[in-house]
């Protein structure tokens, strides 16, 4: 088991390596100079324009600048930010709680909902409890983030006033982004849940279970939900990194500060040294996250073993 | 006493409930058994409802439960920025900020008039490159150093220093030589060239008088972590797109003449906080957690206007509007006809009808209605007249086509616009003009980008069309920013146009200090750039601002980009 757990992280450093050139590459083969960019609508001599591409270091060979990138890991050191110099691990280390904190209240929303959903929808199956509950959840599919949240700004701080319509800076904050959030994040599952206990429940095993006269709540969680979990939880599992590093619209339409919406106004930048240290560290939260995740199966069904 | 209850298995009863029992196991420890499903779903329904009151009964009780107490001034700003250092920003925002953290040289009090800030008086060369400035002697720093002439001279050397790499500082400063101290409270400020536009820019917060030993002792962080002036308001805290913290300055005394007061300001401290999405930003003004927001989206602009507990401030934006560059250095755009024709072929009002919702006025010239020399002769010149637009298309060669898009030749009427992805209205405009072209016979291609990839297009004269819009109190800047040669080919003028006369009437409003002949050369200019027809002016947006009636004492400069809440109160 544990040498499991660190052959998996030893492998964690070739596709951290791998992704930080790919990015690496990517940036630089899209079209946009950093320095024009920096510059924006300002008016600027070509001299200028030079000194601060030599300030930023883009004069220098991409290897060199690759390798720069590299050699400053070890220490922590991700580098600056190539526009306004503040040092990319602070950027993230500032950003990454607010981060984490929606993305956890979020998950738990999602979970709550989505499981409840897709168990309801699978037991009912055909009832008018599994149209309602899939109706939700087409809801939660094909409803733009973007309208929802401003709906629940709109009825439950403007209109009912319970919660305050910007979301960062204490708990009662979070309840809004958390729950906009949440609620796409649950549609997915529910519609994953339903499908998986739907197949389980048509396996012989249940059928074997249920004819040794077991009750069917001890069926449903014994035999049933553990075994439609497996699918379940590698999806939950991709879906906490895409709430903790994909949740630009809900950051903005909120007013948090967050990973997803630094990296995204860094690639608008140029910001070559943000992107990379932002990339790094979504690609470590994904492979710690896949970690977890295979492990879990192991909880799930014995016959997965990690030797 | 025999213990009823001591054996593995018992059965306990805890707290008299008989709902939430517990049993004792082997080893003796109390453990907890589960509730009754019925129960526990009751217990549920009772939490969540008593979760629910709690949050609404101080709001329908206490009207205004989020708002806070008095004295502090929460404003809902617009979006984050690059660096708090004013001297190295581009952004307007740090702009609005910083004017309370430092003071500028003077105050600008309408187009072209001044006032004393840390300069009691001044003095300005015939010539307009230098400049003598005598300073107050009872200031001092947030970090208690006094202000001195060195100070000044230490601001302005760290503006031109490359390592800076200052933007609209940069830009105010122009053709900056040196600073010489002349003697503790005086300084000369020397230019290369005549800079008649220097005062304007020293009454900006960019050129803003910061502390030389906090400079040096904070060095990269200065501007990043901490930042240091003589304002009324100190910085308290700074977090990256989320909020900046001023606190008032308590041994501040110094505030300007016009401002009539004499002692600290009102508010004990302003909080600024970043929502970018213009709706949530409305509606924080609404719930009371913002009580003043700036950007106020057009579609509230009315509901905002008429509201009895909101105020709206309105105030003419100075600098230059709305308005499209036509690239001269791309045909078919370099053909005068063919700009001409787009002159003649937009629909000004009905696009700001439309698209503005009529909150922005039509547009004449290259500078807003209340900047110093506007032409209002321009309004007159190029009507909406798309007959008038064909004709001259017509005149040019250029022959209607079998699918109504014109042709020359082999050549096909087409124009290239290049525009961002933000803001929207951006690309409402864009169609608009695309409409409007299309029935005079032009057909408009448009190129929606990202930042990165439209800054690339258009530095390398890729595009036909581009939009502009600035702000800024200085014609000569403005002009100069749009239409001097030096600025084209990459720069900000993408109008790529060339004209050696332009450049002449440009650098001579910025050498003349004497009001009279300035404005006469700059109206010269105004109507030379209609004449040339090198761009279209579009839309003149106001600023739009709105707070809650609980506020008053808020100051906006005259060209309306800074509110400055130094005699600011807040009463509830």
């Amino acid at each position: 088991m544990l040498q499991f757990v660190l052959k998996r992280l030893l492998l964690a450093i070739p596709t951290m390596v791998a992704a930080s050139i790919l990015v690496f590459l990517m940036l630089h083969l899209v079209p946009g100079d950093p320095a024009i960019i920096f510059f924006g609508d300002q008016p600027v001599t070509p001299e200028r324009l030079e000194e601060v591409r030599r300030q930023m270091g883009l004069h220098r060979p991409l290897v060199v600048q690759y390798l720069d990138f590299v050699r400053g890991i070890p220490r922590g050191d991700l580098g600056r930010s190539i526009h306004n110099r503040t040092p990319v691990f602070e950027e993230l280390r500032t950003r990454v709680g607010s981060s984490a904190e929606l993305a956890l209240a979020a998950f738990v929303v999602a979970i709550a909902l989505g499981l409840s959903l897709g168990l309801l929808s699978a037991l009912w199956r055909g009832k008018w409890v599994d149209a309602g509950a899939m109706l939700v959840a087409l809801g939660g599919v094909s409803m733009p983030i973007f309208w929802l949240a401003s709906m629940l700004i709109f009825v439950f701080s403007l209109k009912l006033g319970w919660f305050p319509a910007i979301g960062f800076g204490g708990w009662n904050r979070l309840v809004l982004p958390a729950m906009a959030l949440g609620f796409i994040s649950s549609a997915t599952l529910a519609r994953l849940v339903r499908s998986s206990v739907l197949e389980v429940l048509l396996q012989p095993f249940v059928t074997t279970a249920r004819s040794k006269g077991l009750r069917e709540a001890v069926v449903i969680r014994r035999h049933v939900l553990k075994n439609a979990f497996i699918a379940v939880i590698t999806v939950m599992g991709l879906q906490f990194g895409t709430l903790l590093s994909g949740a630009v619209i809900t950051e903005t339409v909120f007013a948090r500060p967050g990973v997803g919406k630094l990296l995204v106004d860094a690639i608008s930048n140029k910001d070559f040294p943000i992107v990379q240290g932002a990339v790094l560290f979504i690609a470590l939260i994904y492979i710690v996250i896949n970690l977890l995740v295979d492990l879990s199966y192991a909880y799930l069904d014995p016959r997965i073993r990690f030797e | 006493m025999k213990d009823p209850c001591w054996h593995d298995g018992c059965k306990v009863n805890l707290d008299r409930d008989e709902n939430y029992t517990g049993h004792i196991d082997r080893r003796g420890i109390l453990l907890m058994d589960r509730m009754k499903r019925r129960e526990f779903l009751k217990r549920v329904g009772i939490g969540v409802g008593a979760l629910a009151t709690s949050q609404a009964l101080p709001r329908l009780f206490l009207p205004g439960a989020y708002a806070q107490s008095t004295g502090i001034l929460t404003y809902g700003m617009a979006g984050g920025f690059d660096t708090l250092d004013v001297t190295a920003t581009t952004f307007t925002r740090v702009g609005r900020i910083a004017l309370h953290i430092i003071d500028p040289l003077v105050w600008s009090t309408g187009s072209g008039v001044y006032a004393p800030g840390l300069a009691t008086s001044w003095t300005v060369s015939p010539d307009a490159t230098i400049y003598t400035f005598k300073l107050r002697e009872d200031v001092r720093f947030h970090d208690g150093t006094p202000l001195t002439a060195e100070a000044v001279k230490v601001t302005f050397d760290r503006i031109v220093d490359p390592a800076t790499r200052a933007q609209t500082a940069f830009s105010f400063i122009g053709p900056y030589d040196r600073s010489d101290v002349l003697d503790r409270y005086t300084v000369r400020v020397r230019f290369k060239s005549p800079h008649a536009s220097f005062l304007n820019g020293a009454s900006s917060p960019y050129l803003g008088i910061i502390s030389p030993t906090a400079v040096q002792k904070f060095g990269q962080d200065f501007g990043r972590l901490v930042f240091v002036g003589t304002g009324p308001f100190m910085l308290q805290s700074y977090r990256t797109d989320a909020e900046v913290r001023l606190i008032r300055n308590p041994n501040y005394t110094w505030g300007a003449p016009i401002f009539n007061h004499p002692g600290r300001s009102y508010l004990q401290s302003i909080v600024y906080r970043i929502v970018p999405e213009e709706a949530t930003r409305v509606a924080t003004l609404e719930t009371g957690e913002t009580l003043f927001i700036e950007d106020v989206p057009v579609t509230d602009y009315q509901r905002l206007r008429s509201s009895r507990d909101k105020v709206l401030l309105e105030i003419r934006q100075a600098g230059s509007g709305w308005s499209l560059m036509m690239n001269q250095g791309r045909p078919p755009t370099d053909e005068l006809a063919v700009r001409r024709a787009v002159m003649h072929a937009i629909d000004k009002e009905g696009l700001v009808r439309t698209v503005w919702n009529s909150v922005y006025k039509a547009a004449c010239s290259p500078l807003t209605p209340n900047m110093f020399g506007f032409d209002s002769e321009t309004c007159r010149k190029v009507p909406y007249n798309p007959d008038q637009a064909r004709r001259i298309l017509d005149e040019a060669g250029w022959r209607v086509g079998p699918d109504g898009v014109r042709v020359k030749g082999s050549e096909r009427l087409r124009l290239e616009f290049y525009l961002q992805t933000t803001p929207q209205k951006n690309i409402e405009m864009a169609q608009f003009i695309q409409a409007n072209a299309k029935q005079v016979g032009i057909d408009v291609n448009l190129n929606v980008l990202a930042r990165a990839g439209y800054l690339d297009a258009v530095r390398q004269s890729r595009h036909n069309f581009q939009f502009w819009w600035d702000t800024g109190t200085d014609p000569g800047q403005m002009l100069r920013i749009l239409f001097h040669s030096r600025n084209a080919g990459g720069g900000t003028n993408r109008n790529n146009y060339r004209n050696q006369d332009m450049d002449r009437l440009i650098e001579q409003i910025d050498g003349i200090s004497d009001p009279t002949r300035r404005k006469e050369i700059i109206v010269r200019a105004q109507q030379k750039a209609i004449d040339d027809a090198v761009m279209v002016y579009l839309a003149d947006p106001p600023s739009l601002y709105a707070h809650d009636r609980s506020v008053s004492g808020v100051w906006v400069d005259w060209g309306g980009n800074y509110p400055y809440f130094f005699n600011t109160r807040v009463q509830r």
